[in-house]
């Protein structure tokens, strides 16, 4: 066997030169950009709490997606894989000092929550919530009932054990109801409480 | 833990992110948008490479220019320049790497970490995947650049400037990766190996340079090669029965002889890489890490359930210049800078990092925690893993 030094075939990706196909990576990449961009940037939204960062976390975890694209072999996966980068993109944005622009507003409107029928006031106070949490315990939270992931995919995508993402979303969830006035909480509410009727009974 | 939160409150948290979110419908970028940044985001990785190159240039023509003023191979070379691009180390704790410098990076699409590394301006990491084990790399935000198959025993090990690290697959091929540009070399494996691991890297990478392989697998203490990467194997070091690590600048060996006169301890020491000479020997420990600029020598003895005891040396003269107060348990310890050593340490229940210098120092850095309860173990084990020192 002759001395070797070969590059060894990547399980996950390959890290060979990029083939010459530009404008057919262009054509896809346009693509699934039209049909994906406003999902991710509903998510990249909760992640960071502000329009105008979620579109600048965006925009750079889509340019890193579009770096990767020949890259990514499964195209089915696309999905996973940007939404991977979007909240390791955040996290990274966070660990850099990067702030948050104070004139975010001023340029971008911010929307104002739908207010569903069956909203009864706690909308605010869900948002609150959230974007007083940790980075990583918000995206846990933004991935498992926003995207509604499963708690094996969620911690997949942010690469940290399924009881650590059952501990966030129990302490979330928890936090949650204690900041929920009694009265707008029917799991609070003795006289919704199934034990208190079979009592009544 | 199971999830005794009534599902309205699930709900009404459901309900709130849609309220907030589903009205943006837009798509506010374009493919010339994601163009720009993207390019923006290839010549900042291209500088951050050249950066690391130029940084190990100088640090290669140090040893060089003193090696002409007449030093001899048993002299210890001047500590290397950190990497420009490459954070203090730190540990990893549930899947994120935390620095020293108060900097935190997740590994992604990675669970069960066993080992890490910082690699160039990214990581690497031994861990699992899709319910099987790899070796990972990582890009400086940690995102998962792609993975290979893992060693079936030792995990890889890193050189001297952070730059490369090494393992053997599982077909016995020692392989060789390129923490600047994610390239994997394969290199000749070692004819007859029975159990070959990777104990550290030689030269200069990637053209001039070898990983160092040990043969665990015979009756005896085992052999050492040296497998360039454009050639075959060729023993390394016969003086030393078994080669357990080497000094980043190349130019010291640890390696163990046999057992101790109690039958309890090994006996073991350094040797001159270039010379074959002992510098010096003893036979208390059987794990060596050497320091960043090679001038020290952190030892200790591993047995039944590992060390709980560390001693720092002189790395030519064997000299004790410290020894940590015993603990129950100090699975792991990496060199952080030239000065200090960061220590795994357990005492009672509780585990904590601790610094401890050449000068006696020794600063809590993290903890007490408890430990968390790891199957493979069976028991509780620390919440911090440090990395692979060099």
């Amino acid at each position: 066997m002759p001395p070797t030094r070969q590059l060894l075939t990547a399980t996950d990706a390959d890290t060979g030169p990029m083939t010459d196909r530009e404008a057919e990576r262009d054509a896809a990449f346009t693509a699934w950009l039209a049909a994906r961009q406003p999902a991710l940037l509903r998510t990249a939204y909760l992640l960071t709490g502000d329009r105008h960062s979620a579109e600048d976390l965006l925009q750079t975890s889509l340019a890193k997606l579009y770096l990767s694209w020949d890259k990514v072999r499964d195209r089915g996966a696309l999905d996973a894989y940007a939404r991977r980068i979007l909240v390791n993109e955040h996290t990274s944005l966070w660990r850099r000092g990067w702030k948050r622009r104070e004139h975010a507003a001023a340029v971008v409107p911010e929307p104002e929550p739908l207010l569903e029928s069956y909203d009864d006031g706690t909308a605010a106070q869900v948002w609150d919530l959230v974007q007083g949490l940790p980075r990583r315990a918000r995206a846990v939270v933004v991935l498992r009932y926003y995207e509604q992931l499963t708690e094996a995919e969620t911690a997949d995508v942010l690469g940290i054990s399924v009881g650590t993402v059952k501990s966030q979303c129990s302490r979330a969830l928890t936090a949650l109801r204690e900041r929920t006035p009694s009265h707008l909480d029917p799991s609070l509410d003795p006289s919704l409480d199934p034990t208190s009727r079979e009592e009544e009974r | 833990m199971t999830d005794h939160t009534p599902d309205a409150t699930r709900q009404r948290l459901e309900q709130g992110l849609r309220s907030r979110a589903d009205l943006l419908t837009e798509a506010p970028l374009t493919l010339a948008d994601v163009r720009t940044t993207a390019r923006s985001i290839r010549r900042r990785r291209r500088a951050a490479a050249a950066g690391v190159a130029a940084a190990v240039l100088a640090v290669v023509a140090v040893p060089v220019g003193l090696g002409l003023a007449g030093t001899t191979d048993r002299e210890v070379q001047p500590a290397p320049a950190p990497s420009p691009t490459a954070p203090a180390p730190g540990y990893l704790e549930d899947g994120t790497v935390h620095h020293l410098d108060g900097t935190d990076v997740a590994l992604g699409g990675v669970q069960g970490v066993r080992a890490w590394a910082p690699l160039g301006p990214g990581y690497v990491a031994d861990a699992t995947r899709q319910g099987g084990r790899v070796v990972s790399f990582h890009d400086a935000d940690g995102s998962l650049e792609t993975t290979w198959p893992a060693p079936t025993t030792r995990s890889f090990v890193v050189d001297g400037d952070g730059r490369h690290a090494a393992w053997v697959l599982p077909s016995g091929e020692p392989v060789l990766l390129d923490g600047t540009t994610g390239e994997l070399a394969r290199l000749a494996p070692v004819a007859g190996a029975r159990s070959p691991e990777a104990v550290g890297v030689l030269g200069t990478c990637p053209d001039d340079c070898g990983v160092v392989v040990a043969d665990r697998g015979g009756r005896g203490p085992g052999a050492t090669y040296l497998v360039p990467v454009d050639g075959t194997a060729r023993p390394f070091l016969p003086e030393v029965p078994q080669v357990v690590a080497l000094s980043p600048d190349d130019s010291l060996a640890a390696g163990l002889v046999g057992p101790a006169p109690d039958d309890i301890h090994s006996c073991g020491g350094v040797w001159s890489t270039g010379s074959g000479q002992t510098a010096w020997e003893d036979c208390s420990d059987n794990l060596y890490l050497f320091s960043p600029g090679s001038r020290y020598v952190a030892t200790t003895f591993a047995e039944g359930l590992g060390p709980n005891s560390l001693r720092i040396k002189d790395a030519a003269t064997g000299v004790l210049l410290h020894e940590m107060s015993l603990v129950d348990w100090m699975p792991g310890h990496v060199w952080v800078d030239d000065e200090h050593v960061l220590v795994n340490v357990q005492r009672g229940t509780d585990w904590s990092l601790v610094r401890i210098g050449v000068d006696g120092t020794e600063e809590v850095l993290a903890g007490p925690a408890p430990g968390v309860d790891e199957e493979e173990w069976g028991m509780a084990v620390s919440p911090y893993l440090l990395p692979t020192g060099p």
